[in-house]
């Protein structure tokens, strides 16, 4: 049976981009209003809504599998979408859809589990001969081992979370004395955030570019790339900006990780879009790192210089249709660059900074696309991610699409909350990133600030404190001006000016 | 008989200890150079409260202030500034000057009772009368 209706296991920003070409493939679909986010703008973009209000589990109901199917049965759904995070790569939830005759919008269960085990797929990649960094052939048990393998393939090392993502559950270890620590957190951290606290070994490649290939997969066996997307503009593993195509790799090794890309899909019979993400270091060598079986956050990019759109090949392809174009037909036309504005402080270290979003004007140019979930009147809540927006913008080359970025970070205007806009401004003024010469270690080690400011700025904002002390004092004459002249003045008041120092 | 003295500049000295300094009357205009520009504070429903300069609309929003100290987000920047007259400036430079140059004297107060304030600190001087 085909797709008819799509419950969206999802909220913000993607729950709305599904629906939207749910609703230009004419099919319906159904949002899940939670008690958090009772007038989430996503909402108003379903044809269904079902109310979850009065759940007051502490697990968020985009997290509950039993509660998902149940609502997806009830709805009469005959699809789960489940967009990034939560559920989106949870082999068990895939097969609790199958086994309750719900189409799952994704790979399959079996997939998912295997690129989802990091050490099954290091194995799976191993036997095609796909370039890895070294490392433990499997789970390490204790740190006694993880010394024993570091020393044989010298340091430094990174401890990852089998079952892992994101960067959680992940350490690099320097030093034989630092292993026991990190390897004791590394676990830990791994155990909390995916229920799993088994962890592998590999060589640290350091400074090196992140850089991903989109994939889609068929369920007759066809299997493409659709090009690059350079992520290295991360903070503790968390992406912040990314670009289509990526000025590191020309034809020759686009056309090489390409190709490895499928190889990797190939390996588990890989269906839907999903992304092989590698390490590229200064000698352009590449190692494989990690398939992520979902759609992710950043796919506009791509979707910006293939033309095609992810989600409606998401859905044809559960739909059991055949990719309608080969290798040879994914043409790449300009650039594309995403910024994630996030309700983040970045003058204090990027640090969370929820709230209520007071005013919310985004640019309109055509070469600006917005993804976002958030409306004036929305709430940044600390139960889900801080993403307020995606700023995606586009140009002929990556000197055009900058020069608009540029201008775009300019015409946005967020209240309420700080966001990382000014972390963006700096970063389209910064020689290394301009230059393309940036990697993963850009924000901790090439950066003395995280924010763009000019003098002229500081200047306004000084001459606003000014003129507001003047309204405040001056012309209300509350300050004896008296006290120049060095005459007779209340201890009270000097008392009080005294303290401001 | 208090007569007023009339105050020729303002500064905004910044945490970063940078310091603005602006004539009096405070003008809607800033010279950079030999040119003159010109700063309005505006409001509208769409922006809100915004500064305009030239011709470039930035985002302001006055966080806090407590007396001469002003917390002030800018173009989504956050700055403190506090407003210093000419003569609360030399005071400052003279208090800070003299920081840490005062040894610490246990005093008797005259008449027992309880402190509710203290109206002198370290550096200040003690006169006959």
């Amino acid at each position: 049976m085909k797709i008819q209706k799509i419950l969206i296991a999802n909220r913000g920003e993607i729950a709305i981009r599904i629906m939207k070409t749910a609703q230009m493939m004419k099919i319906k679909t159904v949002a899940v209003k939670t008690a958090v986010e009772p007038n989430a703008m996503y909402l108003s973009f379903a044809d269904e809504i079902f109310d979850n209000t009065e759940d007051v589990s502490e697990i968020p109901v985009f997290l509950d599998i039993e509660k998902i199917i149940a609502i997806a049965l009830k709805t009469g759904a005959n699809a789960v979408h489940p967009g990034y995070g939560f559920l989106a790569e949870n082999a068990y939830f895939a097969q609790k859809c199958l086994d309750n005759k719900l189409i799952f919008i994704g790979p399959s269960p079996d997939a998912i589990y295997k690129m989802g085990n990091k050490t099954i797929a290091r194995k799976l990649a191993m036997q095609r001969g796909i370039p890895m960094a070294m490392g433990s052939e499997g789970n390490i048990s204790n740190e006694e081992e993880a010394v024993e393998i570091a020393d044989k393939i010298g340091y430094p090392v990174i401890i990852k979370a089998a079952s892992g993502g994101g960067g959680r559950g992940m350490r690099i270890v320097r030093k034989a004395e630092e292993m026991e620590k990190m390897f004791f957190i590394a676990s830990k951290e791994a155990e909390k955030a995916f229920n799993d606290p088994s962890v592998f070994i590999e060589k640290y490649i350091e400074n090196p570019k992140h850089i991903e290939f989109q994939i889609l997969g068929d369920t007759k066996g066809n299997v493409i790339h659709l090009g690059e997307r350079e992520c290295s503009i991360q903070r503790k593993h968390q992406k912040l900006l990314e670009e289509a195509p990526s000025c590191a790799i020309d034809k020759k090794l686009r056309k090489k990780m390409g190709r490895m890309a499928v190889e990797i899909a190939k390996t588990v019979n890989y269906t839907s879009a999903g992304t092989v993400e590698f390490l590229l270091d200064s000698d352009k060598n590449f190692y494989f790192m990690e398939m992520n079986t979902r759609i992710q956050v950043e796919h506009p990019v791509t979707e910006i210089v293939t033309g095609i759109d992810l989600i409606e090949q998401q859905i044809r392809i559960a739909n059991g249709e055949a990719l309608k174009f080969h290798q040879e037909d994914i043409k790449f036309t300009g650039w594309a660059i995403e910024c994630r504005i996030n309700a983040e402080n970045v003058q204090a270290g990027f640090a969370p900074d929820p709230g209520k979003i007071e005013n919310l004007t985004m640019p309109s140019e055509p070469y600006v696309r917005v993804d976002t979930g958030i409306q004036a009147g929305s709430s940044i809540v600390a139960n889900y991610d801080s993403m307020i927006a995606k700023l995606i913008v586009s140009g002929k080359d990556r000197k055009e699409a900058i020069k608009n970025c540029k201008m775009a970070l300019d015409k946005v205007w967020i209240r309420g909350t700080k966001t990382t806009l000014p972390f963006f401004r700096m970063l389209v003024r910064n020689q290394k990133f301009l230059n393309g010469s940036f990697t993963t270690a850009f924000i901790e080690k090439d950066l003395d600030k995280y924010y763009f400011n000019s003098e002229y700025e500081k200047m306004l904002a000084a001459w606003l404190a000014t003129k507001l002390f003047v309204e405040e004092n001056l012309q209300a004459d509350s300050i004896s001006v008296d006290f120049e002249n060095g005459k007779e003045m209340s201890p009270w008041l000097l008392n009080k000016r005294i303290n401001q120092f | 008989m208090n007569s007023k003295l009339k105050i020729d500049k303002l500064y905004a000295l910044s945490s970063e200890s940078k310091k603005f300094s602006f004539p009096m009357p405070l003008k809607n205009k800033i010279k950079i150079g030999k040119r003159e520009y010109i700063v309005q504070l505006k409001a509208d429903e769409i922006y809100g409260t915004y500064i305009l300069w030239k011709n470039r609309k930035y985002s302001v929003e006055v966080v806090s202030s407590r007396q001469n100290k002003y917390e002030i987000l800018f173009n989504d920047i956050s700055y403190t500034f506090t407003v210093e007259t000419p003569f609360s400036l030399q005071r400052m430079k003279v208090l800070n000057s003299k920081k840490g140059k005062v040894e610490q004297e246990s005093v008797k107060a005259p008449m027992p009772g309880k402190i509710i304030d203290v109206l002198v600190r370290e550096g200040s001087n003690v006169l006959r009368r």
